[in-house]
């Protein structure tokens, strides 16, 4: 019993004791279901590792270096057969280079585009966050000043007029409320 | 007075319910009256031997009709062996006072005042005991003509200030303890059916949204922010509860027990300033370090008014100052019970009402 006592949480203490709280609420606020909360913050996509590679590749490929003058009879004769391969397949090329260069610039567009609205996606949680705090606050307020207003007012030499507050008979005398 | 002059008698229908203030209180009395005398434990029940309790040995006297009832005075167990000179009993417990006078007609009565009913002139003790003070200490019944303000010895644990509730990473919250009793299954946070919240605390929660509202309920702190939930806590101890109001802003009681508020004292002791409702046994504990409310504004501006922190520490402190002064000195409690019952011998003493 002792025992029992001593680690008595709130529950055990509240068993068997009549609770004197006993409010004539007309309703209490509904509370939410989701918590307005912020999520963890969103690393930007342009900078993800993926995306930073193929720029990387694609500044190689067009690396416009000027290359150093070719030396030795092999040296020459593969620099000849590229200029000859590039030469008679040039404009397919330069076709497939500006569809990957397109690529990359829209994937880039994107990425920019999804930063954006990662960005205004976290402010607009942070606003949404602020609206429930401000709304909720004003909003209860007004309500429980209306809930008093509607309360009735009964004559104030009434003995039996009934508390505001009307604990649970039993733990407190009805006293009469002021005002 | 001698011991056999302090014998006392101490008849409890309550003392089996450890949930119960009523039995919190009694134990307490039963407590401070063996440092002055000798003490029999006497409940209602059928039992060949005495059980031990603590200090006590709980003696079973017999059962009337119904659940928890006395017996008959011919079927009674109580022996008349060493009569007391005083009987303490509970004060909606009619039928103990009865016993008393019948069992043991030299005793005085002394009845623990809580949440009374209507006691007819003819079954009134000859004192009411208090130990929540003239003011508090619940309703007192019609009639009483000897109060006897005791105080009382309510324990806490001071190093539930060194360190918070490992369940929370923070502090400054508003702990609202509430007014929903008995054991109620323990919620899943995930489980959106069962965030239902008693309306006082849906009233705070809706009103300071920036605020974290603990709510303690059925052994289980829920945590409330941005008016939705966070997260559940375990509070398997009375030292998780102590941190909990150790580190709170304030201590919302919404249901306080009956006949001193023990969880209100508790929250002052550790300095923090108590709302409670008017009317209720903690009535004078929230006065004295807080605010009392009758309606839902007045509970909303109460914690309001206590956000701020000047003021918080002005009402916490002195809060903390009474609480102490009543409810922090275990000697002095053994004091002014001996001289409620050195009182009681006499002609006069204690308190008009």
């Amino acid at each position: 019993m002792v025992a029992t006592l001593a680690l008595n949480p709130r529950e055990l203490l509240n068993e068997g004791s009549p609770r004197p709280t006993g409010l004539t609420l007309l309703a209490a606020p509904t509370l939410l279901e989701h918590a307005p909360n912020p999520g963890p913050h969103l690393a930007p996509v342009r900078q993800a590792t993926e995306l930073t590679a193929v720029h990387r590749q694609w500044a190689q490929l067009h690396d416009v270096e000027p290359r150093p003058a070719p030396r030795g009879v092999r040296a020459r004769l593969r620099r000849r057969l590229v200029g000859a391969g590039e030469r008679l397949l040039g404009p397919a090329l330069s076709e497939e280079r500006e569809l990957v260069g397109g690529l990359i610039r829209a994937t880039e567009a994107l990425a920019v585009r999804c930063d954006e609205l990662a960005s205004r996606v976290e402010c607009l949680e942070d606003v949404l966050v602020e609206v429930v705090n401000v709304v909720s606050e004003d909003l209860t307020s007004v309500r429980a000043a209306l809930e008093r207003a509607d309360l009735p007012t009964p004559a104030r030499d009434d003995p039996e007029r009934p508390l505001v507050l009307a604990p649970t008979a039993g733990v407190a005398s009805r006293r009469p409320a002021d005002g | 007075m001698d011991d056999r002059s302090r014998r006392t008698t101490v008849l409890s229908r309550h003392w089996s319910q450890p949930g119960s203030e009523a039995a919190f209180v009694m134990r307490s009395l039963a407590g401070a009256l063996s440092r002055l005398g000798p003490v029999d434990v006497l409940v209602p029940g059928w039992a060949t031997r005495s059980r031990p309790d603590g200090a006590f040995d709980v003696r079973a006297v017999g059962a009337g009709a119904g659940e928890g009832s006395w017996p008959d005075m011919d079927e009674c167990g109580w022996s008349t062996g060493e009569p007391p000179a005083a009987v303490l009993v509970h004060a909606d417990d009619r039928a103990a006072t009865t016993l008393a006078r019948a069992m043991a007609p030299a005793a005085r009565v002394l009845a623990l005042a809580g949440p009374g009913r209507r006691v007819p002139a003819a079954d009134s003790p000859d004192a009411w005991l208090t130990v929540a003070g003239p003011a508090g200490g619940g309703a007192m019944p019609p009639g009483a003509r000897r109060i006897l303000d005791v105080g009382m010895h309510v324990a806490i644990n001071l190093l539930a200030k060194v360190q918070r509730h490992n369940g929370l990473g923070f502090s400054d919250y508003l702990l609202v303890l509430s007014d929903r009793s008995g054991r109620r299954q323990t919620p899943d946070v995930g489980d959106r059916r069962d965030r239902r919240v008693t309306p006082l605390a849906a009233w705070l929660a809706a009103r300071f949204p920036r605020d974290h509202v603990v709510v303690v309920e059925s052994a289980t702190a829920a945590v409330w922010r941005a008016r939705s939930l966070r997260g559940l806590v375990r509070v398997d101890t009375r030292m998780d509860l102590w941190r909990l109001m150790a580190h709170a802003r304030c201590t919302i009681d919404l249901g306080p027990g009956p006949i001193v508020g023990r969880e209100c004292v508790e929250s002052l002791r550790l300095g923090t300033p108590v709302v409670a409702p008017t009317g209720s046994a903690a009535e004078a504990a929230a006065l004295a370090g807080g605010f009392a409310f009758r309606d839902v504004p007045e509970l909303l501006a109460a914690v309001a008014e206590l956000a701020d922190p000047g003021r918080r520490r002005e009402r916490g402190e002195a809060g903390q100052a009474t609480a102490e002064a009543r409810y922090g000195d275990p000697v002095r409690f053994v004091d002014r019970v001996g001289g409620a019952l050195a009182a009681v011998g006499g002609p006069t003493g204690g308190l008009d009402p």
